[in-house]
């Protein structure tokens, strides 16, 4: 049977589980998982799928998205954005795009500052560019920023070609470990 | 409606088919590039290369493996990594010995002819038989000996090491140079580097406490084997779905994944093959679970945030063990982490001061709360060991050298991180064991660098053990918290949370009660929920939960409320937690007892006062 087809059938069980544990009941235990008594509600998270540690990483995220159609061969443009978040609220952050040969910028900026970043409110950097050759260019995207002697940054990788496929494996990759994973937990 | 018992078959039933997919191991097509799982066992590795072969009127062939690395720069907010030449004017790299590591001499059909080992100086030196024949000389990425204990591999799909190789015809006794493993091109220098930093861990241990005086301490001999995958270009973080970079250590599987680009670019991503901060953070993880104990859940940290002590525990170690390892006692110890290198896009991704704190990098701001930052951990580790007297919140650090008090509260079975009798551990127990120490043992007075980081000197604000008897109940202020919006996930740990661990030494069912009621009866009635943990305990997470209780308060200060949980519990420990519920009107302090199957629960010793 293929990696999919178990995931489905992992999901018909968890589900019909999870059927089992919702039965609305007049009594309802208080030791159950289940719906809160609280006038606003509050979910409760899943988890990792595979407890392992994480690396550092500062208050900053930056990542790179196509806005509209891909290139498809030399010459045509396509629009890109970079996405650059912080978790706390910070006075400035300084980006920059790094374009490789065969790709050209039309419109925008590649390297500058944001002021004024607050927390949780994404800013957006558009780039307008064009492809100048038949294979996979990787545009890279950082930003840096810092706060009470910290200095940190984040970078993000964009692939003009071959982005779908990336993401594709990753996303394969994920539920591979995912079906691997030794305790891989039963969310209620 | 489907009868409750059909549910539970269907349910069973398509799990038990979903299991027949996943049983063993599996992959899940040809897209992922032949990589399966962190956890996949692969292959066996190739039997480390040991028995050195006496050959009658041999010849003698030496030679010296070297390896390149980039060095991180930094000058003021600016900076990142080097270049792979060592002439380079600006940020020139070095070479570096390959030390310790495997030498493996195969004919020329593959069969071991010799086996040897490079030195401290990376020289090595063995015998062929004088017989005109060819042979492949391997200094090969791993090393298998009483200085280190550890193999740098490509991935766990295929369990294969890297080698620095050479040709020899065995005529003459003969001194074949330096080989030298390059930073650019294969990058094979990153392998060798990442082995290197693993011997400075072991050679820092073994100087610090080879012999370790206090009752029960481990003296240091050398690191149990570890495993530290790398291949240029991957990133480890692809095995959960996602292309930011990524570097960690997988626990119980003594296994570190370091990050070697993203999507086969080095010169521009980031990568962490040069960054011996990361690469000696993540062998602090691997120390921490193989040679003594943690507990840590894991998750994201971003160095400045109250996060659960566990985890604070765990990462705040494990910056201090790069620094330990990095810088001396008198130096201004950092932790930095660079992306891509001066050949592509360069900056620091992270570097921060571990002397002292400042607002805005992990800047405690109660007593107590210094428990809950990594940061804060970190600096009070090197406040132990450093020979600076930085003074802050009135006191003045006066501790100095102390790496070998904090080896043996880490080490100890008694009174240390690997009593079994400890659960959910944090910096609050190496406290408990570190006076424990002073007290009985000939350790030092600690207070002054808690006091430096404002640590609480025990668990009572994070896994403080309960039991049975007679106690007066605990107070709880609810605090507002900026950027709490009434979710767990926002929920403030510190100031409106506490923790309690409490040891089940049966099976059976259980009622624990949360009783509580408003400190001066009047005025808005504060609301405080009841959760209980099995010893995962991921806070928020479902899961790891045995049951919770968040009934809304009845609105009248006068009375008492209370939260029950009744659940089937093994026996173990288990994390109680409780809550202040934020997400409506706060309310003013609230008195509270906890109780289990009607008896009251009160703090306990887990170390002799």
């Amino acid at each position: 049977m293929s990696g999919k087809f178990g995931t489905a059938l992992m999901f018909v069980g968890l589900m019909a589980l999870a059927w089992v544990s919702y039965e609305p009941s007049a009594t309802r235990s208080p030791a159950s998982l289940g719906p809160s008594v609280k006038a606003k509600s509050f979910a409760l998270s899943k988890g990792d799928v595979l407890k392992h540690t994480k690396k550092l990483r500062g208050p900053l995220s930056a990542k790179v998205a196509l806005r509209g159609a891909k290139p498809e061969e030399p010459g045509d443009t396509f629009v890109l954005v970079g996405e650059i978040l912080s978790e706390s609220n910070l006075s400035e952050v300084t980006y920059e795009f790094n374009l490789p040969a065969d790709v050209e910028l039309i419109n925008g900026v590649v390297k500058g500052k944001i002021q004024n970043i607050v927390a949780n409110e994404p800013r957006e950097i558009e780039l307008t560019l064009k492809q100048n050759a038949f294979d996979n260019k990787q545009i890279h995207l950082v930003a840096s920023g810092s706060k009470g002697g910290m200095i940190f940054a984040d970078s993000a990788q964009f692939n003009t070609l071959l982005e779908e496929q990336f993401r594709t494996s990753q996303k394969e990759l994920l539920e591979s470990t995912e079906q691997n994973a030794p305790r891989y937990k039963v969310f209620h | 409606m489907f009868p409750l018992i059909f549910r539970f078959i269907l349910g069973l039933f398509s799990l038990m088919l979903a299991a027949g997919c996943s049983s063993g191991t599996t992959s899940s097509g040809g897209n992922t590039g032949g990589r399966v799982s962190p956890t996949y066992q692969g292959p066996s590795e190739t039997a480390y290369c040991s028995a050195s072969v006496s050959y009658s009127s041999p010849i003698t062939i030496s030679g010296t493996a070297q390896y390149v690395r980039r060095e991180p720069y930094s000058s003021g907010a600016t900076g990142g990594l080097g270049s792979s030449s060592t002439s380079d004017p600006s940020y020139p790299a070095t070479a570096k010995p390959i030390r310790y590591a495997e030498v493996r001499v195969t004919d020329a059909s593959g069969n071991v002819s010799q086996c040897a080992e490079t030195n401290a100086s990376g020289a090595f030196s063995f015998t062929l038989p004088n017989n005109g024949s060819n042979y492949t000389v391997s200094i090969n990425s791993r090393a298998d000996n009483s200085y280190v204990k550890a193999s740098v591999l490509g991935a766990p799909e295929s369990n294969t090491f890297y080698s620095l190789t050479t040709s020899v015809t065995a005529t003459t006794s003969t001194n074949i140079g330096t080989l030298t493993a390059p930073a650019n091109g294969t990058t094979l220098g990153a392998a060798f580097h990442i082995l290197d930093r693993i011997v400075d861990a072991n050679d820092y241990l073994r100087a610090q406490v080879g012999t370790c005086s206090f009752t029960g301490c481990s003296s240091f001999t050398v690191a149990p084997k570890v495993t530290a995958y790398w291949e240029k270009g991957y990133n480890p973080n692809g095995y959960f779905g996602s292309s930011s970079g990524l570097s960690f250590y997988l626990p119980s599987y003594s296994r570190l994944f370091i990050l070697g680009g993203v999507n086969g670019d080095t010169e521009s991503s980031d990568t962490d093959h040069f960054d011996p901060s990361v690469i000696l953070h993540e062998y602090g993880h691997f120390l921490e679970d193989v040679v003594f104990k943690t507990d840590s859940p894991g998750g994201s940290h971003n160095g400045n945030k109250v996060i659960d002590p566990r985890l604070a525990w765990s990462e705040g170690w494990g910056n201090f063990f790069q620094a330990a390892v990095l810088y001396g006692a008198a130096a201004t110890p950092y932790y930095t982490d660079t992306t891509g290198n001066v050949d592509g896009t360069t900056s620091l991704i992270f570097r921060t001061n571990l002397e002292t704190a400042a607002i805005g990098s992990d800047y405690p701001n109660y007593s107590g709360e210094g428990n809950f930052r990594e940061f804060s951990v970190t600096r009070m580790l090197w406040d132990a060991i450093d020979s600076n007297g930085d003074t802050q919140f009135t006191a003045t650090d006066g501790v100095s050298g102390k790496f070998p008090e904090i080896w043996a509260a880490l080490t100890k079975s008694t009174y240390g991180l690997k009593d079994s009798t400890f659960a959910f551990r944090n910096v609050g127990h190496v406290h408990l064991a570190q006076k424990w120490l002073e007290t009985y043992n000939g350790g030092s007075d600690w207070t002054t660098i808690r006091n430096v980081e404002r640590h609480t000197a025990s668990t009572a604000d994070y896994a403080q053990y309960v039991t049975t008897g007679a106690c007066a109940a605990v107070s709880i202020t609810p605090a507002t918290v900026s950027g709490d919006t009434g979710s767990l996930s926002t929920s403030d740990l510190f100031r409106n949370n506490d923790f309690y661990h409490l040891k089940i030494s049966s099976a059976g069912s259980n009622t624990i009660t949360l009783e509580y009621s408003d400190a001066d009866a009047s005025g808005t009635e504060a609301d405080i929920d009841l959760y209980v943990y099995n010893s995962t305990a991921r806070f928020g997470v479902a899961s790891d939960m045995i049951g919770y209780s968040r009934q809304q308060p009845d609105g009248s200060a006068a009375s008492s409320q209370s939260e029950t949980v009744t659940a089937s519990f093994a026996a173990g420990d288990y994390l109680i937690n409780v809550n202040v519920y934020t997400g409506g009107s706060l309310g003013g302090a609230v008195n509270y007892s906890l109780k289990l199957n009607g008896s009251t629960l009160c703090q306990a010793n887990l170390v002799p006062p």
